[in-house]
């Protein structure tokens, strides 16, 4: 309590010194600062997580500390210092010595994974992008704008592979991975070039994963449009929710998930941010028991115990109609949904080359996701919205 | 047939049936005996239990007896063929051919063989998966038998089956190393093996073609009784050697093929049932042995699809770890007991 109080107070003074120094009111998104003042507080836009467990900030004067604790599997959280460009090199002891200090703002990003994209696309900042790991599985326009400009190589063309030496010939201010358990990352880090971990997909609810994008705004020094972007979506997914889960439970509809491969069901676990945005949407779940927190198996026959009469069917996929499924799978005939043709999908804007809009968009805006589903489940309470992404399985 | 082979044999059809009842009544759900009972004699009752029994239950049972006894017999054809204890129905490469098939269409869709096929004949998922193994099994084996038709030497024949084998591996490992990790999920599973993706429906084409792989064993028994004192021994009976190999090589490769098409790789109860069999029976007459490998078969396998339910919940244990895990110990104990070895006649 003392303690807080007393950041609380010197974030003040800081903040007035800030004023007065330099009448410096936001911080440097673009290039490094001139002349080092350490009275001066570098981040006077700062930012609060609030939904997303995994990663954490602290402001120093002029560099940042963040904390993600998933970014290996089963490992101690990683800290990386994030140092304003222009300043000293902080002196780092304790927990803080050997960690990995990226410059921030970051000029030249490379992302491992296609779902890093949209964060730079809703901050607006997709000029620092210059490494994707595959040209083809990019559908952003920006950036495919970009990769047609040749402003963008690629770092793992081959299987997903990191071409190391490409890598750190390119010497880019950031590599974004989705962890880094990988041995090839610590090569790179050794080399020179920052590598920080993404662990945006761990997250057990959607706002959680969504909160990922201010993440990468703390690399971009971008804190204020993150925290008004977010803000504005988290408001739209609040109000929408607290207006679905307000229906009388016996209009909540029972939601299945998943679809059969060979007899085994893979479904949504019951800690997925699926099972959380069937909650948020109004319905409810039929594995909300279950423990998992990422996808699960069940038996065939255990999912038909459970799901027969479950009255709505999402995030199979891959079907062409609803008798091609049954052809597929003639047990799905057992399930209710299917039979009433309550099968949705998320593949309306899919392209020819299966390569899906729902994956690269969504992570960032799970109102959308939230309006959609909340559509199918009761489709009185959201009549204007229009279908983003999820389309019914069509009868033939 | 001595009394003691007529009483193991009858022995391991009572094993069967107990084990096949066991593999109805239990499953990752609680039914009631008294509702699998009711739903197996066609009573009217709850439904989704019913639909249960009938609909996974038995057809999964069903594909589990064939499978069992279809690899099973393909082992002992080709341990006989090839006078080598280690040889399995694979041996010639054809799980590899029909990995590769998989491979193709699970890992490969960039290359558009997926959508190829898909457009061409309008088969997606299962049963895609099922026409791409029988494709790549197919293209392997013929590679086999054409080649092996004019080579004299099976010892060479197991060689270059081996060779095959790696070969088309060495090909899936470059599929592998070029996939999206969400297609990788997918091969995994394949790999797991399972009988319960053989619906009704596909046990139309799977029961035919199983059945008749195991009646060209049971009747070719005379001529895998020669084989099995040396082919020089054989052509001096009157045996056309060359002609007999061909057969049985079919025979066991169709088979070996067509359970891996269906039920993806399970490995093991090929080599392990004839072994258990020659050890319990003592005796290489295949007059016996045929019989005895087939309902040893469908026990094994029934009772590793049990085995498989263990985890409880609704998870589900690996079907082809089950059977390495079982079979393994088996066999250490059989050739470890048997005097003469497993191989002696």
């Amino acid at each position: 309590m003392a303690r807080a109080f007393v950041r609380v107070l010197l974030l003040c003074v800081v903040a007035t010194t800030a004023q007065t120094a330099g009448g410096r009111a936001a911080n440097v998104t673009t290039g490094c600062v001139d002349r080092f003042d350490p009275a001066v507080d570098y981040f006077p836009d700062k930012l609060a997580i609030e939904d997303a467990v995994d990663v954490s900030v602290e402001y120093r004067q002029s560099y940042k500390v963040v904390t993600v604790s998933d970014a290996t599997e089963g490992g101690p959280p990683e800290r990386y210092v994030l140092a304003q460009c222009g300043t000293p090199a902080p002196q780092l002891t304790g927990d803080l010595a050997g960690a990995q200090v990226v410059t921030v703002p970051v000029t030249s990003f490379f992302a491992f994974s296609t779902t890093h994209l949209p964060l730079l696309a809703d901050l607006d900042r997709m000029d620092v992008l210059t490494g994707v790991a595959q040209h083809d599985a990019v559908m952003d326009p920006k950036a495919r704008a970009r990769i047609k400009a040749g402003q963008v190589i690629e770092f793992a063309r081959v299987g997903l592979v990191i071409d190391v030496e490409r890598v750190v010939a390119a010497k880019p201010s950031l590599l974004m991975a989705t962890g880094t358990s990988n041995a090839t990352l610590s090569v790179i880090r050794q080399a020179g070039v920052p590598v920080v971990a993404n662990s945006e997909w761990r997250e057990p609810t959607a706002l959680g994963r969504a909160e990922w994008l201010k993440y990468m705004a703390l690399f971009l020094n971008e804190e204020r449009r993150a925290q008004a972007v977010y803000g504005v979506m988290k408001r739209r997914y609040r109000s929408l929710s607290v207006r679905a889960t307000a229906r009388p439970v016996a209009e909540w509809p029972l939601v299945m998930t998943g679809r059969s491969t060979r007899g085994l069901f893979s479904i949504a676990g019951g800690r997925s941010y699926v099972a959380a945005l069937i909650r948020d949407a109004g319905g409810r779940y039929v594995w909300a028991d279950n423990a998992s927190v990422g996808f699960a198996s069940v038996d065939l026959e255990a999912q038909i115990q459970r799901a027969a009469d479950a009255d709505i069917w999402i995030n199979g996929g891959g079907w062409k109609n609803l008798a091609a499924m049954t052809v597929d799978e003639p047990r799905y005939a057992a399930f209710k949904a299917y039979r009433q043709g309550q099968v949705w999908v998320y593949e309306r804007r899919e392209t020819a080359t299966g390569a899906n809009d729902y994956w690269s968009r969504s992570v960032t805006r799970p109102d959308l996701v939230l309006a959609d589903l909340v559509k199918i489940f009761h489709p009185t309470l959201a009549p204007e919205h229009a279908f983003e992404w999820y389309m019914p399985v069509p009868a033939r | 047939m001595t009394k003691r082979e007529a009483l193991t044999l009858a022995g391991l059809v009572a094993l069967v049936c107990a084990v096949f009842l066991l593999s109805l009544a239990l499953g990752s759900t609680a039914i009631p005996l008294r509702r699998v009972v009711m739903a197996l004699l066609g009573t009217p009752s709850d439904g989704t239990a019913a639909l249960v029994v009938t609909t996974i239950r038995l057809p999964r049972s069903v594909t589990a007896m064939l499978a069992g006894a279809s690899l099973g017999i393909a082992g002992l054809q080709m341990q006989t063929l090839f006078r080598n204890p280690l040889a399995d129905p694979f041996a010639l490469g054809i799980s590899s051919g029909a990995s590769l098939g998989v491979a193709l269409v699970v890992l490969g869709s960039g290359y558009g063989a997926a959508a190829a096929f898909d457009s061409a004949t309008g088969i997606r998922g299962d049963a895609l998966i099922t026409a791409a193994a029988i494709v790549g099994a197919a293209l392997v084996l013929g590679l086999v038998l054409i080649v092996s038709s004019r080579i004299a030497n099976p010892t060479t024949v197991l060689i270059l089956g081996l060779m095959f084998g790696y070969a088309v591996s060495a090909v899936v490992t470059v599929l592998v190393g070029a996939s999206q990790p969400e297609r990788l999920a997918q091969w995994a599973q394949w790999g797991f093996g399972s009988f319960s993706g053989v619906t009704w429906q596909r046990l139309q084409l799977f029961g035919p073609l199983t059945f008749f792989g195991v009646l060209i064993a049971a009747a070719t028994t005379k001529q895998l009784n020669a084989l099995l004192l040396g082919e020089s021994y054989a052509r001096s009976m009157g045996l056309a050697v060359r002609r007999a190999r061909l057969l049985t090589m079919l025979g066991a490769s169709v088979l070996g093929a067509v359970v891996t098409a269906f039920c993806g790789p399970i490995s093991f109860l090929g080599i392990a049932v004839p072994h258990v069999c020659r050890g319990l029976l003592s005796t290489s007459d295949h007059r016996v042995l045929v019989p005895a490998v087939v309902l040893m078969g469908s026990a094994g396998a029934l009772v590793a699809q049990i085995v498989s339910l263990l985890p409880g919940g609704a998870g589900v244990l690996p079907l082809n770890a089950v059977t390495s895990l079982m079979g393994a110990p088996v066999v250490v104990a059989v050739l470890l007991r048997s005097r003469r070895g497993a191989f002696a006649g």
